[in-house]
C-alpha cells in the first residue's frame, strides 16, 4: 500500500513537472504578474533579472533597466547582467554610462570570447560618444581576443575605420572578415571601402560582376555612379543614378518607407547636387526614426557639399 | 558425432547470447538518426549519432539492394563534446550525452531531381535497417518548374499525443493520396521546455524519425530553442541538431551564420529568418541581407517567394502581435521588406493557433488594422470566393498571405481576432502547401485528418491590385457573435450597474442557468461584478481564492421580434460564458468546459471599455415575455491583480 502511495505520488510530481513548457507560454502579461508575485513574496536578484528580460520584450525598457539595476547591484560580479546593463545604455543613448558599465564587466570576463565581446560593448560606447579612435582601438582588443570575429563586428569596426579615413585598413578588415564569413553584406561594404578609398577600378570590377544577378539594382548602381563620379565619368554615373532613382520610386513605400531606400534617395540627391531634394530626404528620414547614424552621416555630407 | 545434451543446450544458449548481444549492439549504436540536412541539386547531408566510436560510411544508389556508391569516413565530419572534440571544420557540440559521436557526411555530386536510397554502415556492418525508407531525392535543378509538396510544423515538441497525432494524420493523408514531401518546414519550438540536447532527442528526433530520415527539414529557432542556443554565436543543440546554408550552397545570397538563410527549390525561393535574438531593426545585419537575398532573387528563375520565422507578425492567438515587442518588431521592419519585394506566404508559429490572413500588405501599424490593407477578403477558396489574385513574376506589394501555425502540438488558446485573418482554429494540426506552376494551394490537416482549411494563389494573368476600405470580419458564423460598435439609437433593456444575483466562492449545480433554479441563497449586487483596477461598482474577495463568478437575471420582451435587435454590451476580464434560458448561447476567452471544468482561459482586459455582440443569431432560445439571461465570468488565474464582468443589454430601436 505503502509503495503503491510512493508510485502515484512520484507520477504526480512528474505529471505536474510536465507544465512548466505549458506554463511558459503564458503571455507576457501573466508572466510579469506572476514574477511580479513572486518578487512581492521574495524579491531576489535572480527574478529581478527575469522581470529585466520580461519588461524588454514588451519594449517597457525604462523597467527594464530599473530591475537590472537592482539586480547588478546586489551581484555586481554577474558578467551577463553587466552586459546586459551596458547594451540597455547603449540603447537608450548613455553613452559614458555605457563605458563605465564595460570597464568595470571587463574585470569580470574570463574567458577569451567574453573578454571579446565587452570589447565590442566599449567600442560602441566610445563611437556612440563620438571618439572613434580609442573604438577603434578597443575593437582591435576583441579581434586580438577571438580572431574569427562576427559578421557585426567586422562590419562595425569597418565603419569606424571609415569615419577615420583609413581606408586601406578598412578594406584589410573586411577583406580578412569575407575570408571568415563569405557573406554578402560584408561584400557591399568591402565595395564602399574600396570606393572611398579610390581604388575604383576593383570596385568596378566587384560591381559589374554582381549587377547582371540582380532583381533590384538600385543600390549597387549607386556605389557603380560613386566609383565612376571619382573616375570623372559624370554622364555614364547620372545614368545609374536616374536608373536606380526610377526603381526606388516604384518600391518605396509611402506610408512606411525602408529607411534604407531614403537613405539611398538622399546619397542620390547629394551625387547629383540637388541639395533641396536631399534635405527634404533626411527630413524624412528623421520623421520616420531612422538610426541617427544613416542622418549623421547623410548630414555630413550635405556639409561637404 | 556425439555430444552430451548439457554442452548441445550451452553451446545453444551461448550463441542465442551472443546473436542477441549482437543485435542489440547494432540496434543500440545508432542513437540519433540518421536524419537528412542540407540538400541541393547535386548533394545531401546524412546525420545520425553513436554512443560508440565506429568506422563510418554512407552507401548510396539508385536501388535499396544496389548500394554502389560509399562516402568514406575521410569525407565525414566528426563532432564530440568540447572535451574530445577534434575536428578543425566543426564547432564541437553544445552538451550533447557523454561518449556522443554524432556524425555529417556531404554526399556530392549527385544528379538533379534524382531519388537515392542510402545505408549507414560502421565499416562493413550496415547499421541501418535494410528497408527502402531511408531513401532521398535531390533538389531540381534551379529555375526548374517543379511541382513540390511542403510539410509546414510549428510549436510541436511536446512529445505528447497531440504532436504525434499531427504527425500520423500527415503520415497517413500522404498514404491515402498517394504523396511524398518534398520538404518539412518547422517555425520553430521543436524541443520544449528550453530546446535541450535530451529535449531535441525526445520531442523532435524520435517522434519525427519515419519523416526525417526521407525528408530534410529546413529550421527556424523557437523561442524555447533560444534559451540554450544563441543566434549569435550559432552554438546551443538547435545549431548542433540542423546544417543550414551558410554560403549560398542551396540558392540565396551567404549569410555567413546558420542564424538565418535561404534557399531555393524548383522555381520557389525560400527565406528563413531568425525572430528571436537577433537584431530585428530595418538598419541591422539580418534586415541588410534580407534585402540583398530578395534583390538577387530573379524572376527568370523564380516564380514564388516563402519566408518563415517563429514570431507572427499577426496573431491574437496564444500572443497578441499589438503588444508584444518581437512581433511588433517584425511586423514594422521586416513586412516592409518582404512586401516589397514580391512575398507570397509568410509561414510562423509562436502562437498556439491556426491563423490565416485575407490578401494583404502595408498593415504596419499597431495596433494592426485591415481598413485599406486588405486587397482581397475573400475566403481565398476557388470553390468559394474564389482563389486570391497575384500578377505573373515576383511583383511588389501584390499581396501577401500570412499563416500562423503554432499548433502542432502543444496546448493551444486564443485571446480574441485579429482583424486581418480570414480563420482561427483553436485545433492542433500543419499546413500542406502545394506549389503547381502558377498556382500555390494551401490546406490545413488537423490531428484527426480532416481539411479544416483551404485558399489558393494563383499568378495567371495582371492584376491591378486595389485596397478593400471596409474589409470582413469575423461574424456569427464563426459560432461567436460579431463585435460591432452601435451606431443607431438603442434602449437598456438591463441597464449598466443594474442588480443581479451572483453567486462565487465555489461552483454551483449545473442547473444554475435555468430559469426556475432557486437563487435564494445567492446575493444581490449592482454590476460591475470584480476586484482591481478600481472600476468595479460591488467588490469581490475572489483574489488568489477564486477565479469565476456566476450572475443572473430576468427580464421582459414584448414580442420575439425584439430578440433579433439584442446587442450584449460587456466590459469583461477576463472572459465569459452567455446562457439564455439555460442554454449556452455563445462564449469569450473560454476555450472549453463550463463552471467547474471550464479550462484554456484566454486574457482579455477591459480597459473600461465595452464591447457590442449581436444576439441576432440565437433567437431562438429567447421567449416571449420572461427571459432569464445568466453569465459565468472566468479569470485566467486566480491570482490576477483584476477581474471584472459588468454587463447590460440592449434593444436597437433603429
Amino acid at each position: 500500500m505503502r509503495l503503491l502511495s510512493y508510485i502515484i505520488c512520484l507520477a504526480c510530481i512528474l505529471w505536474v513537472l510536465s507544465f512548466p513548457h505549458v506554463c511558459a507560454h503564458q503571455d507576457l502579461r501573466h508572466s510579469l504578474e506572476e514574477l511580479n508575485e513572486h518578487i512581492l513574496e521574495k524579491s531576489t536578484p535572480e527574478l529581478l533579472f527575469q522581470r529585466a528580460q520580461t519588461y524588454k520584450a514588451m519594449g517597457k525598457l525604462n523597467n527594464a533597466f530599473k530591475d537590472l539595476v537592482s539586480a547588478t547591484t546586489a551581484k555586481p560580479n554577474n558578467l551577463a547582467w553587466q552586459l546586459e546593463l551596458c547594451r540597455l545604455e547603449l540603447v537608450s543613448h548613455h553613452p559614458e554610462k555605457a563605458l563605465r558599465i564595460a570597464n568595470f564587466a571587463l574585470k569580470l570576463a574570463k574567458d577569451r570570447l567574453d573578454r571579446a565581446e565587452t570589447h565590442i560593448l566599449r567600442a560602441q560606447a566610445y563611437q556612440a560618444s563620438g571618439k572613434n579612435q580609442p573604438a577603434l582601438h578597443a575593437y582591435q582588443l576583441a579581434f586580438k581576443e577571438s580572431p574569427a570575429g562576427k559578421i557585426d563586428w567586422f562590419l562595425m569596426r569597418s565603419e569606424c575605420q571609415r569615419l577615420l579615413g583609413r581606408h586601406d585598413e578598412q578594406i584589410r578588415g573586411l577583406r580578412s572578415g569575407l575570408k571568415q564569413f563569405p557573406d554578402s553584406i560584408l561584400k557591399a561594404q568591402l565595395v564602399e571601402a574600396l570606393i572611398d578609398g579610390k581604388k575604383n577600378l576593383e570596385a568596378l570590377k566587384i560591381i559589374n560582376n554582381e549587377l547582371p544577378t540582380l532583381r533590384f539594382k538600385s543600390a549597387w548602381l549607386i556605389k557603380r555612379a560613386r566609383a565612376k563620379i571619382n573616375q570623372n565619368d559624370k554622364t555614364t554615373a547620372f545614368e545609374d543614378l536616374y536608373t536606380a532613382l526610377m526603381e526606388i520610386n516604384e518600391r518605396v513605400n509611402p506610408d512606411k518607407p525602408d529607411p534604407l531606400l531614403l537613405a539611398d534617395k538622399a546619397k542620390i540627391s547629394l551625387l547629383t547636387g540637388d541639395m533641396a531634394a536631399a534635405r527634404m530626404h533626411i527630413e524624412q528620414l528623421k520623421k520616420h526614426n531612422a538610426p541617427k547614424w544613416i542622418t549623421h552621416r547623410l548630414e555630413q555630407e550635405l556639409t561637404k557639399k | 558425432m556425439h555430444t552430451h545434451p548439457f554442452t548441445r543446450k550451452f553451446a545453444t544458449i551461448f550463441c542465442l547470447l551472443v546473436l542477441l548481444g549482437h543485435f542489440s549492439t547494432a540496434a543500440e549504436s545508432i542513437k540519433r538518426g540518421p536524419y537528412l540536412q542540407l540538400s541541393t541539386d547535386t548533394s545531401v547531408h546524412v546525420v545520425w549519432r553513436t554512443t560508440a566510436v565506429i568506422t563510418p560510411s554512407v552507401r548510396i544508389g539508385s536501388h535499396p539492394d544496389k548500394l554502389s556508391s560509399t562516402c568514406s569516413c575521410k569525407q565525414i565530419v566528426v563532432r564530440r563534446n568540447k572535451a574530445h572534440h577534434k575536428s578543425p571544420h566543426a564547432l564541437p557540440l553544445f552538451n550533447a550525452p557523454k561518449g556522443t559521436y554524432q556524425y555529417e557526411a556531404k554526399i556530392s555530386e549527385l544528379k538533379p531531381d534524382t531519388r537515392y536510397y542510402y545505408a549507414v554502415y560502421d565499416g562493413d556492418n550496415r547499421l541501418t535497417p535494410a528497408e527502402a525508407g531511408f531513401t532521398f531525392r535531390t533538389h531540381p535543378k534551379p529555375g526548374t518548374n517543379r511541382d513540390t509538396y511542403i510539410w509546414v510544423v510549428g510549436d510541436s515538441g511536446t512529445g505528447n499525443p497531440s504532436q504525434k497525432q499531427v504527425h500520423q494524420a500527415l503520415i497517413n493523408h500522404n498514404k491515402k493520396h498517394k504523396l511524398t514531401l518534398d520538404m518539412y518546414l518547422h517555425v520553430g519550438d521543436m524541443a520544449y521546455g528550453s530546446g535541450k540536447d535530451g529535449e531535441f532527442q525526445k520531442k523532435f528526433f524520435e517522434i519525427y524519425q519515419p519523416t526525417l530520415r526521407n525528408t530534410v527539414c529546413w529550421p527556424s529557432m523557437g523561442n524555447h530553442e533560444g534559451q540554450t542556443s544563441r543566434g549569435k554565436s550559432g552554438v546551443g543543440p538547435y545549431y548542433d541538431a540542423y546544417i543550414t546554408p551558410t554560403k549560398g550552397e542551396a540558392g540565396g545570397v551567404p549569410t555567413g551564420n546558420e542564424s538565418y538563410y535561404s534557399f531555393d527549390y524548383g522555381r520557389t525561393h525560400f527565406v528563413v529568418l531568425n525572430s528571436h535574438d537577433l537584431d530585428r531593426q530595418p538598419t541591422a545585419t539580418m534586415a541588410k541581407w534580407l534585402r540583398e537575398d530578395l534583390a538577387k532573387t530573379s524572376p527568370n528563375r523564380i516564380d514564388w517567394i516563402i519566408a518563415y520565422w517563429h514570431h507572427p507578425p499577426y496573431t491574437k492567438g496564444s500572443h497578441d502581435s499589438d503588444k508584444e515587442q518581437q512581433l511588433i518588431e517584425m511586423r514594422e521592419h521586416i513586412m516592409p521588406i518582404l512586401e516589397s519585394n514580391g512575398v507570397d506566404l509568410v509561414l510562423t508559429g509562436h502562437s498556439h493557433i491556426y491563423e490565416r490572413s485575407m490578401l494583404m500588405d502595408g498593415a504596419y501599424d499597431t495596433p494592426t488594422v485591415a481598413e485599406n490593407k486588405i486587397l482581397d477578403d475573400g475566403d481565398g477558396d476557388e470553390k468559394g470566393d474564389g482563389a486570391y489574385q497575384k500578377s505573373p513574376g515576383l511583383k511588389p506589394n501584390q499581396g501577401t498571405v500570412q499563416i500562423v501555425t503554432g499548433h502542432g502540438g502543444t496546448g493551444l488558446r486564443r485571446k480574441g481576432y485579429s482583424p486581418v485573418m480570414r480563420r482561427s482554429l483553436v485545433e492542433h494540426g500543419s499546413t500542406l502547401i502545394n506549389i503547381k506552376g502558377n498556382e500555390l494551394l494551401v490546406t490545413m490537416l488537423n490531428k484527426n485528418g480532416e481539411i479544416k482549411d483551404k485558399f489558393q494563389i494563383h499568378k495567371k494573368k495582371i492584376v491591378q491590385p486595389t485596397r478593400i476600405a471596409e474589409p470582413w470580419k469575423p461574424n456569427a458564423k464563426n459560432n461567436t457573435p460579431k463585435a460591432v460598435d452601435i451606431t443607431k439609437d438603442a434602449k437598456y433593456i438591463i441597464p449598466k450597474k443594474a442588480v443581479w444575483q451572483y453567486h462565487t466562492g465555489s461552483f454551483p449545480s449545473p442547473a444554475w442557468t435555468e430559469p426556475n433554479f432557486d437563487t435564494s441563497a445567492w446575493k444581490t449586487g449592482k454590476a460591475g461584478f470584480g476586484y482591481g483596477d478600481d472600476d468595479d461598482t460591488t467588490e469581490l474577495k475572489m483574489k488568489n481564492k477564486f477565479a469565476s463568478l456566476y450572475i443572473r437575471r430576468n427580464f421582459d420582451l414584448t414580442n420575439l421580434a425584439e430578440a433579433r435587435k439584442l446587442l450584449l454590451s460587456i466590459s469583461y476580464d477576463d472572459a465569459f460564458i452567455m446562457y439564455i434560458n439555460g442554454k449556452e448561447a455563445f462564449r469569450k476567452g473560454v476555450g472549453k468546459g463550463n463552471g467547474k471544468t471550464a479550462r484554456d482561459i484566454s486574457s482579455h482586459e477591459a480597459n473600461g471599455n465595452f464591447e457590442l455582440f449581436e444576439l441576432s443569431s440565437f433567437t431562438e432560445l429567447f421567449n416571449t415575455g420572461k427571459n432569464t439571461i445568466a453569465i459565468e465570468g472566468h479569470n485566467h488565474s486566480p491570482n490576477s491583480s483584476d477581474f471584472t464582468i459588468h454587463p447590460s443589454l440592449v434593444l436597437q430601436i433603429k
